[in-house]
């Protein structure tokens, strides 16, 4: 569920005086300062009543030690790491047992220091009403980039039994490097930002080999999708109506538009997951990559292939940037045509932080004008979505699988 | 297809001639779900909605009828507004607000934005109720006045050319019974509400009803409502709310039994010994005791709730998770219970009134000091029974029921008590301190499972204990789960009648209680036994259950 405003989610915080730091030589080392950590908080540090109502009935402020799942999460930089970690903190309501926070700190010169340095903290979700505190811990274990492979092998004995196990690879690089499939191996599920993706055509056709490794792999799960289901909603909702659902077989024409985010992420990615969904959905496939254009309003262009054999018809996927701040790195609109508007015309469009403005022009049923509530998702809004999946998301793969036969071989600037 | 189709709306016409209850098989095993309707006209799906993951209905009118009731403030309101900031509804979703109160269309958005911003999960923001508000709207009328049902149909049509409504409406009633029929006849007199076929998705958008218990205040009366309410409308246009199965905890039970393979070969007369199900409340009528001394404890959760829970523990595994073959197997376990007649009333159910007393450490009057209540009332306050299931699977297994208002402490659980063990090895050891296994499937608060077994105490002798073995929801899955409204409402708009009580299930229910209203106004029967406010009820109920050497669950 999105948040309207992620600064009112509760927060999650340290139990006092419930932290170590400190260097270790194994994994076994760190469970055992997590064990004694615990031991120490449940005595010094009781769960306190909730502080929006009273206390009610046994149970609800009684200390509840998370069994929901392992997060494991990977960062190639302390500026990451703390991302992480603050992310983490602020899922709002479900939190994992165990957030280890796996560091290669590329930023950092190699040694020959074998020891990891480790930092153990847990948290506390207060109680509310209806929930009873909820507790949890974060390991942050960090090493110098020489030392990135053997983050695997600290990272399964971190593993708490028999809870799903999430690797959310929160790094803007290193996507389908030896650590990414090595904790992908050992994950039931892998989160990824695809926003952060630089080489569309290589980057995605790693995450498409998680996806072809069907139900032995891990399922994936990607923000940038995520990102996309107000749109999908929206686009959906065109044609829920029966006298508009035709239109769809009749598109031949649709332009996306995406923006660019901070730190270099891009909705280029979105973009042709969205192209990937419709395709998959209405039967449209792709001879090949998006082609440049260049001039006055420079993108990317292919045509793909659209109806059966008997009655085929082409249709024309645009991609262009937008310079359009506020789409951050998701769409910035959407159009699509209808035998080149003559039978329909639908557009969406961002147009503030929150909202979406959608319009439908249809021969024959009024012009539909509206306004759609779709804040842009933080990290935390994601991430907890995320953490809530368990199944493969078929639509979702379909879409990368499209999305990746879409991709040009270029590198984002 | 056409000719099977034809058939179905026959047996449509004739399943309104009579009530279910005299034709069951008629009303449960032809029944045809709309889902199952929708799907096979495959060519009207959105392709772009086929993921099937996805739960969003189609851009609707929802209608309330007492919109400046309780119930619109506490619990319907929030639940729309947590579903639309959500998003699980679309863009362009309206609701029309319909009340005698002489408000504004800005009067009425600021009452809501009262009660959106005392009740509902998700934070209010000037932006999120903006965007919300804007989807409301007001018409102002008596309830018996064919004035409003006009105005109100020319609103929706109006609003169904504004927006992409399509002329889908869905009615709530949030209304005294007293109004169901004569605010049905209203807007089917005005044109506002349509009686569309049982077994075809309608072509220019759906109307659907939803209505509130208490279906009727005995078995006459909900037979009477049905039947009304078949005058206007088909069976499937109409979800009848039982908020409790909207509940995340009941619908886990059927998951806990039909995901499960490890508790299914102990479900059953074989290993169990006895079911224990109870609904205790702390409080007691808080202001609504215009309609409890009216309904008491066995119209008002007897008849409803409890037995609810009692078919979700009972009832055979389905063969889907739709409508009607989950509401097929719950008719069929209602139709199996035995229930106590003429002289077994008196050894089988006990009736009992809370007196003054303390509850959690503060005082509180009886129900006869109650402001609103007759000093002379002889109302139930406590009703606590046993049934039988006479199955292949339950013959012989007493299920017990019990609820009450000011009991110790609120709590809704299921209780499932296994026999012994045949031969207890252990007999000579000391301190054998050994009750049967038990799992507890609590409803509320603290919405879990528990299982209860012996184990060997740590030491160098042999000693046993039992223990107990808790999965608590807020452990696993870090948050409470959506309002039962916020699904019930969802279902209704997306056409699934699942977690809706069908009307030979109403029928069935009330079949089960009507013996012992009957028998409780017999004359020279007792009235209901007094029992301390912050007890578990009247000392007959301990008795009754001693009868057969068991005992009350202290839940």
């Amino acid at each position: 569920m999105i948040h309207p405003n992620p600064a009112l989610r509760p927060m999650a915080k340290p139990i006092p005086d419930a932290h170590w730091h400190g260097e270790v030589a194994d994994a076994a080392s760190i469970l055992k300062h997590v064990s004694r950590l615990w031991g120490e908080a449940t005595i010094a540090h009781p769960p306190v009543a909730p502080s929006d109502g009273p206390a009610t009935t046994h149970g609800l402020a009684v200390l509840t030690r998370a069994s929901t799942l392992n997060l494991t999460a990977v960062a190639r930089s302390l500026r990451e790491a703390e991302h992480i970690e603050h992310t983490v903190v602020r899922l709002g309501d479900l939190y994992p047992s165990r957030a280890t926070v796996l560091v290669a700190d590329h930023d950092a010169p190699a040694t020959d220091d074998p020891l990891l340095d480790v930092d153990v903290t847990l948290l506390e979700q207060e109680a509310t009403k209806s929930r009873p505190a909820v507790r949890f811990e974060t390991i942050r274990v960090l090493v110098d980039s020489g030392k990135e492979a053997q983050l695997a092998s600290i990272a399964s004995p971190l593993l708490v039994a028999d809870l799903q196990d999430f690797l959310w690879w929160a790094s803007s690089s290193g996507m389908g490097s030896p650590l990414f499939f090595d904790l992908a191996s050992v994950s039931d599920r892998v989160i990824v930002d695809s926003a952060t993706i630089r080489q569309p055509a290589v980057e995605l056709h790693h995450l498409a080999a998680i996806v072809a490794a069907g139900t032995t792999g891990a399922k994936l799960s990607d923000f940038s999708w995520q990102r996309l289901t107000p749109w999908r909603n929206l686009i959906a909702q065109f044609f829920d109506h029966p006298r508009t659902v035709g239109a769809l077989d009749l598109i031949d024409e649709v332009e996306l538009t995406y923006g660019i985010g901070a730190n270099g992420m891009s909705g280029f990615t979105g973009a042709l997951l969205l192209a990937g969904w419709l395709g998959s959905s209405l039967g449209w496939e792709a001879p090949g990559d998006l082609v440049r254009i260049r001039g006055a309003e420079p993108g990317w262009r292919v045509t793909l292939r659209g109806g059966n054999d008997a009655d085929h018809r082409e249709v024309l996927l645009k991609v262009r940037p937008a310079a359009d701040p506020v789409a951050g790195c998701s769409l910035a609109s959407v159009t699509a045509l209808a035998h080149g508007g003559r039978a329909g015309t639908f557009r969406l469009e961002r147009v503030g932080a929150s909202e979406v403005s959608a319009r439908s022009d249809v021969p024959g049923i009024p012009t539909t004008r509206r306004m759609a509530f779709a804040p842009l998702p933080d990290d935390a809004s994601l991430l907890g979505e995320e953490l809530r999946q368990f199944g493969r998301d078929g639509t979702f793969e379909a879409a990368l699988m499209l999305a990746t036969k879409l991709a040009p071989d270029i590198t984002l600037d | 297809m056409h000719s099977i189709l034809e058939h179905l709306e026959q047996l449509d016409l004739a399943d309104h001639q009579g009530s279910g209850a005299e034709h069951p098989n008629a009303a449960t095993e032809t029944w045809v779900s709309p889902m199952d309707a929708w799907s096979s006209e495959s060519d009207k799906t959105n392709p772009l909605r086929s993921n099937g993951g996805d739960r969003i209905p189609a851009p609707c009118a929802m209608v309330i009828f007492g919109v400046s009731g309780d119930l619109t403030a506490r619990k319907l309101m929030p639940a729309l507004y947590d579903l639309t900031v959500g998003q699980p509804l679309p863009e362009g979703f309206t609701i029309v607000g319909v009340s005698h109160r002489d408000w504004t269309e800005e009067d009425f958005r600021a009452k809501m934005r009262e009660a959106v911003g005392s009740a509902a999960r998700m934070p209010v923001t000037a932006e999120s109720w903006e965007l919300f508000s804007r989807n409301l709207f007001y018409v102002r009328g008596e309830f018996d006045n064919p004035d409003t049902y006009a105005a109100l149909k020319t609103r929706l049509d109006a609003i169904d050319v504004e927006r992409p409504t399509a002329g889908n409406r869905l009615f709530y009633l949030a209304t005294s019974p007293t109004y169901f029929a004569p605010i049905l006849r209203g807007l089917s007199a005005a044109g506002a509400l349509e009686r569309q076929a049982n077994y075809l998705e309608p072509t220019e958008g759906w109307h659907r009803v939803v209505i509130e218990k208490p279906f009727g205040h005995d078995l006459p009366s909900a037979r009477l409502l049905i039947a009304e309410m078949a005058t206007l409308l088909t069976e499937r246009q109409i979800y009848r709310i039982d908020h409790y199965l909207g509940k995340e905890t009941v619908q886990n039970v059927l998951a806990f039994r039909f995901a499960n393979i490890l508790f299914d070969p102990v479900w059953n007369r074989q290993y169990v010994d006895n079911v224990q199900i109870t609904a205790a409340e702390a409080l007691g009528v808080e202001g609504r005791s215009g309609y409890y001394e009216g309904a008491g404890a066995l119209r008002d959760m007897v008849a409803s709730h409890l037995l609810q829970l009692l078919t979700v523990v009972a009832m055979e595994p389905p063969a889907f998770f739709n409508g009607n073959a989950v509401r097929d197997e719950k008719v069929k376990v209602l139709r199996s219970v035995v229930a106590p007649v003429g002289s077994e009333i008196a050894t089988r159910v006990v009736r009992g009134q809370y007196d003054h007393g303390f509850v959690g450490g503060q005082p509180v009057p009886g129900y006869l000091e109650e402001k609103g209540v007759s000093p002379e009332s002889t109302t139930e306050t406590f009703a606590a029974m046993r049934l039988g299931i006479d199955n292949w699977r339950w013959s012989g297994v007493p299920f017990y029921l019990r609820t009450g208002k000011r009991m110790p402490r609120r709590v809704t659980e299921i209780a499932v008590e296994f026999k012994r063990v045949p031969h207890l090895m252990f007999q000579n050891i000391r301190d054998l301190d050994l009750t049967p296994n038990v799992i507890s499937l609590r409803i509320q608060p603290d919405e879990g499972i528990a299982l209860r077994f012996a184990a060997k105490v740590p030491g160098a002798r042999t000693q046993l204990r039992t223990v107990r073995m808790d999965f608590l929801y807020g452990a696993a899955f870090g948050e409470s789960g959506p309002d039962a409204y916020e699904r019930l409402l969802l279902d209704a708009m997306l056409g699934d009648p699942t977690l809706f009580t069908r009307r030979d299930e109403v029928e069935a229910q009330w079949a089960i209680v009507q013996p012992i209203l009957d028998g409780w106004h017999e004359p020279g029967s007792s009235g209901p036994l007094p029992y301390e406010a912050g007890s578990w009820g009247p000392a007959a109920a301990d008795i009754m259950i001693e009868r057969d050497g068991r005992s009350w669950r202290r839940p």
